[in-house]
């Protein structure tokens, strides 16, 4: 054996470019099955424990649960049980919120993120996009936060989605009437990084896993758990949700198994073409040796053992490597999902008998995958050796030298192994697309009509930069500031502004904002009315009057009679706010009269903004009010001024950005007057205030601090756009991409494969005075057919497809007509309603993937591989040295 | 003319390297019938791909007239090749895939010339018959008339043969012999025969002999 062992070994040492040829394909089939597999467990247990009330695994969070509890709820169940510590309240203003410390982050996966991640260290923090804009903070995760004088870091900012979906843990309204000092909510709103001392002033109790969920159909122990939950004072569970959301879980579980499961066959099958195409040449190589072997004595017994012994080998080294770099693929995988894109890190190497029941083992799928490759490959290659050479065609007259050479150069095994495999990709990766560029939702659109159907664009997750009309892109502005605006209230049509505004800031902190612009609007003005104007205030019906009477100020109580509202008419008009480096720059656009800051400041002069032409004009007098309402909605208090129209601007040929900054874009009329927050306060209006900040470059936003403005970075919106494509694209794009290379690989080997199994013919040709340049060409013409026939079968495969599934809409949507006609009875209903689950079923009708245009995607694949077999082609034959004797010598031998 | 100067030709690198030609200076007259002997491993078939331009020296130079193809690119060299040169390898290599008659018919078409002179040439050679067959249904003599078939298709000045008898039985070598000797008579091609057998060797006209990859005889 040990002779035999170095006879294989001394063959595979001679050929090691043939071995890895042979190793190559099944490697990267081991590592694609891998990869895969992993990924569908992780992202299966991601599924079953992020939504962890409504999907498959339960889990409970409850306050110090008592042991007779946890006993009865556990029923003898295995579940893990974790503590989550809360330090206290904390709060701003007249809000609260409960901030907690977190010593692990893992138990709370299943809380999502908008950005980053959970605290995992003592300065770090995080919460939701609300609280945060409580504390007046103003940043990105990675910036500080001072809380309560301490500063974190902020390692993630919560979904605000989070806050609307706690009902397991949330104790029940009746127990927490009944309780002395119920806590203000079961989890915290904030999360920092747990002390090494800290006080714990709750502990709250989390029971991972106390059930599987409905995927094994155990209703019944739904409702006992919710018996034991309302009995010790929880609110109780939504059966529904849980059954409707676990059977969707599980349907998708299968649905996803069987589509990889699919696409890891297709790999089986390129990487055992590609396999039996290489071994094929090593076959008709080795029978000379055989031969000897069994001439000097060797048995057929021990030569078959040799081979299985050769073939068992290179299974074990295809399944060690294979899964090996499938293993390290998958950790890049996984690392970059959950530390660059904050997904909960969920591992496919998990334990948990849930996900590994309910998932296929990567390592032995590969494994069995790797076998039957082999043995495959391996019997179709030596059938192949037995099966006699056609007998070759005679023609009348000798062929065309074009012909001549391509007759040359054909080799029809490795043509049709090259041509499988590429439409296998084209088709595999078309697939993909579809199935990766749209969402699995059902839609009656589908099933309504068909011509829409096939018509069907995929969904684009296009980022929009536009901010309060402003397009951040477009525009050349990379921060955009904003808070809330002053609140106004209505009676009729007559505003006032609500309570003090917090927000906001004034021109002096304007001006300390180097290369920003300030702006806002106020929407509790009006002006004593003017001839001629046409925007009057209209109060509203009697009743409406005698109300806003009762609940005014008693000073205003005979506003309506022969007070001072009574006595005149009231004119709409909102007032745009803009600081002195917008206000500096409008001379241009002035129609009438000049800009003076200075009485503009004062509150002298105000700006008539109109689109060309308006009700106002330069040198009118006005009087500008406001109302501010009070406590119980009726005016509080009027206050008012005299201020003359200092100039007309015309907001017609404005560029974009200053036309945002002083058009009144919450009304719909298109004037309104223009002044600084200075200037309004000295006229006396309410609640002035810049509330939006734009800038072209980055700001020292630090003034900005408290005033409640939220950042809108160009960059940030970029990173989403990234972060999305990348969550939505990234993982699975990434196994087609490794799956696309595999058929890609026994494409491109092919070519090198074809080249050197004719360079003995090529040399001869040489020899006779074929320029290698003309040899080229001719494989090229000959390697370029190949992509280009693929493609063309990819098209017509999916296109079959496509109608096919065409035809299953159709078929659905004519059930679903019968099904809604009003004449139907009952009796037939019911049997469309299962003709119709058939039809979905057998036509795969729940995944839209089907309608997505696959033609552009194919064209771009067939594209790149004409591309790279151009350069292949040209690559191998670079090898054809000068010596074209020493060429010919090796190629008789190789014959 | 051919002349041959200062070629030396080295296989390998470091120790393991072969000199197989060292400073060969030679000269072949038009319509010359002549052998290079030699023992196995002396350096002639080397020579001889030198001569033809399949290998490339490491330095001297190879003047056919006033060309040295010792400059020519790839392209260029092929191309002369294909015009003046015609070789008849020991082991035929016709390429399987084709008939005989689209082997002979390959330097032809690949120089766009027209094979005004192919049924004179197969008449002669005696293969009229076979010219539809594939290399493996013809015998070793007739695969070889069929490669100097190959060869005078485009009436090249120049015939190299490496050992053109040695592939074949005694009579079917004879047979090549006569062929060869009689188009160097006829068409007073110039011949370079490569062997190692006196009896080929004695039928030509001029023997140069080669060991150790010098030139040690040249009569």
């Amino acid at each position: 054996m040990k002779t035999l062992f170095y006879i294989s070994l001394k063959y595979w040492r001679k050929h090691l470019k043939t071995a890895f040829a042979l190793l190559f394909a099944g490697i990267l089939m081991n590592m694609v099955v891998t990869v895969s597999l992993l990924m569908l467990r992780s992202s299966f247990a991601r599924q079953l424990h992020s939504d962890y009330d409504y999907d498959g695994m339960y889990e409970l969070i409850v306050t110090s649960p008592s042991q007779e509890f946890l006993t009865e709820i556990s029923g003898g169940r295995e579940y893990s049980e974790g503590h989550i510590n809360i330090l206290g309240k904390t709060g701003t203003g007249a809000e609260k919120f409960t901030c907690g410390y977190l010593d692990d982050p893992a138990g709370l996966c299943h809380i999502p993120m908008e950005s980053g991640r959970l605290p995992q260290s003592e300065n770090e923090i995080a919460a939701d996009r609300y609280v945060l804009d409580r504390f007046g903070w103003v940043g990105d995760v990675g910036d500080t936060l001072t809380l309560d004088g301490v500063s974190y870091t902020v390692s993630g900012i919560i979904d605000e989605i989070y806050g609307l979906y706690r009902p397991l843990s949330e104790i029940s309204s009746t127990t927490r009437k009944g309780m002395t000092d119920p806590p203000e909510q079961p989890l915290p709103s904030i999360f920092v990084g747990k002390p090494e001392n800290a006080n714990v002033l709750y502990e709250y109790t989390m029971l991972s896993g106390i059930a599987e969920g409905n995927l094994y159909g155990e209703d019944d122990l739904y409702i006992k758990y919710d018996e034991i939950l309302q009995k010790y004072g929880y609110s109780s569970v939504s059966i529904d949700d849980l059954y409707s959301t676990s059977e969707l879980l599980k349907k998708y579980a299968t649905q996803d198994t069987a589509f990889l499961l699919c696409l890891s066959i297709v790999c089986m099958v390129i990487a055992a073409l590609s396999v039996f195409s290489v071994l094929r040449s090593v076959i008709a190589q080795r029978k000379n040796h055989d031969r000897l072997l069994l001439r000097i004595g060797l048995s057929r017994k021990r030569l078959a053992a040799m081979y299985c012994t050769e073939g068992l080998f290179a299974v074990l080294v295809q399944l060690v490597i294979g899964c090996g770099a499938g293993s390290l693929v998958y950790m890049a995988i996984y690392i970059f999902q959950t530390e660059l894109m904050g997904m909960p890190p969920y591992s496919g190497f998990t334990a948990d008998k849930w996900v590994t029941n309910y998932t296929l083992d990567p390592f032995i799928i590969s494994a069995a995958f790797s076998v039957i490759m082999t043995v495959t490959a391996f019997l179709a290659g030596a059938l192949a050796s037995k099966l006699r050479p056609l007998t070759k065609k005679r023609g009348k007259k000798p062929a065309s030298l074009f012909v001549s050479i391509g007759r040359v150069f054909r080799q029809r095994y490795i043509t049709v192994v090259q041509t499988a495999a590429l439409v296998l990709i084209c088709c595999g990766t078309a697939l993909g697309y579809m199935y990766f560029a749209d969402t699995p939702e059902k839609e009656s659109f589908y099933h309504e009509n068909i011509i829409q159907t096939l018509n069907y664009t995929p969904q684009s997750y296009e980022f929009s930069t536009e901010v309060g009309g402003i397009d951040l892109e477009l525009d050349g502005i990379s921060e955009y500031y904003s808070a809330p605006g002053s609140p106004t209230v209505y009676i009729g049509e007559f505003p006032m502004a609500g309570a003090d505004t917090e927000y906001g800031i004034d021109d002096a902190v304007a001006d300390e904002l180097k290369g920003a612009q300030a702006f806002g609007v106020l929407t509790n003005t009006f002006m004593i009315g003017k001839e001629g104007y046409p925007d009057r205030i209209f109060f509203g019906t009697q009743e409406e009057k005698d109300y806003l009477i009762s609940v005014s100020d008693e000073k205003y109580a005979d506003i309506f009679d022969d007070g001072e509202l009574g006595a005149l008419t009231l004119d709409k008009i909102e007032v745009s706010l803009a600081d002195s480096s917008v206000i500096d720059s409008l001379d241009k656009y002035v129609i009438s009269g000049s800009i003076d800051p200075e009485k503009i400041s004062n509150g002298e002069e105000v700006i008539f903004v109109c689109s060309g032409s308006g009700h106002l004009s330069q040198g009118d007098e006005i009087t500008l009010c406001s109302a501010k309402a009070n406590d119980y909605g009726g005016i509080g208090e009027i206050n008012s001024g005299k201020v003359k129209i200092g100039a007309v601007i015309s907001t017609e040929n404005m560029d974009n950005v200053t036309f945002n900054c002083v058009k009144n874009y919450q009304s719909e009329v298109s004037y309104g007057l223009l002044t600084t927050v200075s200037g309004a306060k000295a006229i006396g209006l309410h609640n002035a205030a810049y509330t939006n900040i734009i800038a072209k470059d980055g700001i020292d936003a630090g003034p900005l601090t408290g005033a409640g403005f939220t950042k809108t970075g160009l960059a940030q919106i970029h990173t989403a756009m990234i972060a999305s494509a990348a969550a939505k694209y990234g993982g699975m794009a990434l196994i087609i991409i490794i799956m696309s290379l595999l058929g890609f690989a026994a494409y491109f080997n092919g070519i090198g494969v074809k080249i050197r199994q004719r360079a003995y013919e090529i040399s001869v040709l040489r020899a006779v005075g074929a320029p290698i340049s003309r040899l080229r060409l001719r494989l090229l013409i000959d390697n370029i057919k190949l992509p280009i026939i693929a493609g063309a079968l990819s098209v017509i495969s999916v296109k079959g497809l496509q109608m096919l599934m065409a035809h299953g809409y159709y078929l659905h949507s004519q059930t679903f007509d019968m099904l809604n006609d009003p004449s139907t009875d009952r009796a037939l209903k019911e049997s469309l309603r299962s003709q119709l689950t058939e039809i979905s079923d057998r036509y795969f009708l729940d995944r839209v993937m089907w309608v997505v245009p696959a033609e552009r995607i194919t064209l771009i694949i067939v594209g790149i591989m004409c591309a790279v077999t151009i350069l292949l082609t040209v690559l191998a034959l670079r090898k054809f040295r000068k010596n074209i004797a020493e060429d010919i010598n090796s190629g008789r031998e190789r014959q | 003319m051919i002349k041959a100067t200062d070629l030396n030709k080295t296989y390998g690198k470091g120790d393991g390297s072969v000199k197989a030609l060292k400073n060969i200076n030679l000269s072949v007259n038009d319509g010359e019938l002549t052998a290079l002997i030699g023992k196995s491993g002396s350096g002639k078939t080397t020579l001889l791909n030198l001569l033809g331009g399949l290998d490339e020296a490491d330095s001297g130079s190879i003047m056919y007239g006033d060309t040295d193809i010792t400059k020519l690119k790839d392209s260029p060299l092929a191309d002369f090749r294909l015009n003046n040169i015609g070789f008849v390898f020991q082991f035929f290599d016709l390429l399987p895939e084709l008939t005989a008659e689209e082997n002979i018919l390959l330097p032809a078409k690949l120089a766009k010339k027209k094979a005004e002179r192919l049924t004179e040439i197969t008449d002669r050679l005696g293969i009229s018959d076979r010219l539809r067959h594939y290399p493996s249904e013809l015998s070793g003599g007739q695969q070889q008339r069929a490669a100097i078939a190959r060869a005078l298709i485009n009436d090249p000045d120049v015939l190299l043969c490496d050992e053109p008898t040695g592939n074949l039985d005694a009579k079917s070598g004879e047979e090549v012999m006569r062929l060869l000797t009689e188009l160097n008579r006829e068409y007073g091609k110039t011949v370079i025969i490569v062997t190692h057998d006196a009896d080929i060797a004695a039928q030509c006209g001029r023997v140069i002999e080669i060991a150790d990859g010098q030139i040690i005889k040249n009569a």
